[in-house]
């Protein structure tokens, strides 16, 4: 009978230690929203290399809440504990309370807050832009300089979208963090999160790859609506050759300007800078392949799980997050839209030269942006290959949204 | 409210402001060192050119490469436009300052049967 008993408070236990007893709807409603993510990654493959492990991230946080749990300090009785230790003495603090010693027991976080804490810290985004660097061919916008004017303009998004979050109530911090979505740069919206409003990574993030991964649904119309057919048919004229020597000068004399006029933009800047610099040396040609590609791997992997593990059904199922993702999608509009518009600028002043369509690529989104606008314009002119032109832009995008990052969080931060 | 717009307003200007006076200043110091650079390696240029001029037409170093002197007729049924344009792509990224007109294009005919091409690559595989 005692043996049967033993069995089901055993059975008991396990049972309430299950997710049936342990997790809130919200829980269970993510989790179909991990599935839903899971399967746009797998099967629609929208962006499935940070999708997927987002998506998973969110899936095990749901189901195992404890996963990102903080370590923290239980205080145990000493008789107990050593009763419990067969006398074991351990080196744990003591502390006395009425005259009863306590053991100060820790107790460790779950795994995935460890490797949160590379976002916490802001470690993460700048290995990111470590890889991005090494990727980067910045000839285009080193043959075009003017092509930096809609990589700025595409940033205004950012901070008109501040203004919104503002008037919907957000604190200055946390407008800050949802006006980068503008950006569309994710590791960017999620360094500038994680020391704003570090409480709001999981919505922020979520939206931010979302709409970076929707790109080529959300820009066209905008891009359409803005420009006429002549403006979207106009060829431009082929880039100067651009000298190696060049292409190596860019990235210290960038790192030197933008360090010392923002110095907060200077970890996203610097890592990105000094990526490119190891391409364009082409001395460290090791160096460079294990930064964008094994090195960019790992980060990728830990960034998304553990981004994707910010998002627990408490937190990610408020009105607010309705309201992140609505002034998300505007920022990502309206730096689409002022890229765009910038561009018609510089149609008018060159004469006729410059295609419009190549601004919208201002919002960072490399390379998907600078590719939305080619085929946006071989839709006008099949023979018309905007790419190159447009990856001006693109990349001047990156350090525009990095300095606009800066600019934020000197600040607000 | 009235301390949040303000802020806001003030967001907006700064962000506006800096971001553009940072990336007009990259703009400048990028034309300016391009400028300069292009001038340096021009002149250089130019005197290997007139110190090979001087020199008999055997010794010259830098012969100008042949240009893909007009590359035959396109077969008809070959009209890809997006395959002439990457093949004129890439020739003009080879030869970006020279005057090169592509007047056609055509396949390549190998001159090795098949059978050859495999004992070729079959033999040099482990190298």
């Amino acid at each position: 009978m005692e043996i049967l008993n033993g069995f089901l408070e055993a059975l008991k236990g396990l049972w309430n230690d299950s997710g049936f007893t342990q997790l809130a709807w919200q829980n269970y409603v993510m989790i179909a929203v991990a599935c839903f993510l899971l399967f746009l990654a797998i099967k629609k493959q929208y962006e499935p290399l940070l999708l997927l492990p987002i998506a998973f991230g969110m899936l095990l946080v749901n189901l195992y809440p404890a996963i990102m749990g903080a370590p923290s300090t239980e205080l145990v009785e000493c008789s107990v504990y050593e009763a419990a230790h067969q006398g074991q003495v351990i080196n744990y603090a003591v502390t006395t309370l009425d005259g009863v010693s306590y053991y100060n027991v820790p107790s460790y976080g779950g795994l995935l807050y460890y490797l949160y804490q590379g976002v916490k810290l802001g470690i993460y985004p700048p290995l990111i832009f470590l890889g991005i660097g090494c990727m980067t061919d910045f000839g285009p916008l080193i043959a075009n300089p003017k092509s930096f004017i809609l990589g700025a303009a595409a940033q205004i998004g950012i901070f008109i979208t501040f203004i919104g979050a503002i008037l919907l109530g957000f604190t200055p911090a946390q407008s800050g963090a949802i006006g980068i979505i503008g950006g569309a740069d994710g590791p960017t919206a999620i360094y500038v999160t994680s020391k704003l409003a570090p409480e709001l990574l999981g919505p922020i993030a979520v939206a931010a790859y979302s709409y970076m991964a929707l790109v080529p649904i959300i820009q066209p119309p905008i891009m359409k609506a803005l420009t006429t057919k002549k403006e979207r048919s106009v060829v431009m004229g082929q880039l100067r050759p651009v000298s190696k020597l060049e292409k190596i000068i860019f990235p210290i004399i960038v790192v030197i300007i933008c360090a010392i006029v923002l110095p907060s933009a200077a970890p996203l800047i610097g890592m990105l800078m000094l990526g490119n610099l190891f391409k364009e040396s082409g001395v460290v040609e090791r160096i460079s392949k294990t930064a964008q590609n094994e090195l960019m791997n790992i980060i990728t992997i830990f960034l998304g799980v553990t981004v994707g593990a910010t998002a627990t059904g408490t937190v990610f199922l408020q009105w607010q997050t309705l309201g992140i993702v609505g002034l998300g999608l505007l920022a990502f509009c309206m730096g689409t839209a002022c890229g765009v518009l910038f561009g018609k600028l510089m149609y008018k002043f060159s004469g006729g030269k410059v295609n419009p369509l190549i601004g919208s690529a201002g919002v960072s989104a490399v390379p998907m942006a600078a590719r939305v606008a080619n085929k946006v314009g071989q839709q006008e002119d099949p023979g018309n290959f905007l790419l190159m032109h447009a990856m001006g832009p693109n990349v001047a995008g990156v350090i525009g949204s990095a300095v606009a990052a800066g600019v934020l969080l000197s600040i607000l931060g | 409210m009235g301390d949040n717009f303000t802020l806001s307003i003030t967001i907006l200007l700064t962000g506006f402001a800096v971001v553009f006076a940072v990336l007009l200043v990259l703009i400048g110091i990028i034309k300016l060192y391009g400028t300069v650079i292009f001038n340096i390696q021009n002149k250089k240029r130019i005197k290997k050119a007139s110190r090979n001029a001087d020199l008999p037409k055997a010794q010259r170093d830098d012969q100008p490469e042949p240009l893909p002197a007009a590359v035959v007729e396109a077969e008809p049924e070959v009209d890809d436009g997006e395959l002439i344009a990457v093949i004129s792509a890439a020739v003009y990224s080879m030869y970006p300052s020279s005057s090169v007109r592509i007047k056609s294009v055509r396949k390549a005919r190998s001159g090795a049967s098949a059978w050859r091409s495999a004992g070729i690559s079959d033999n040099v595989r482990p190298f």
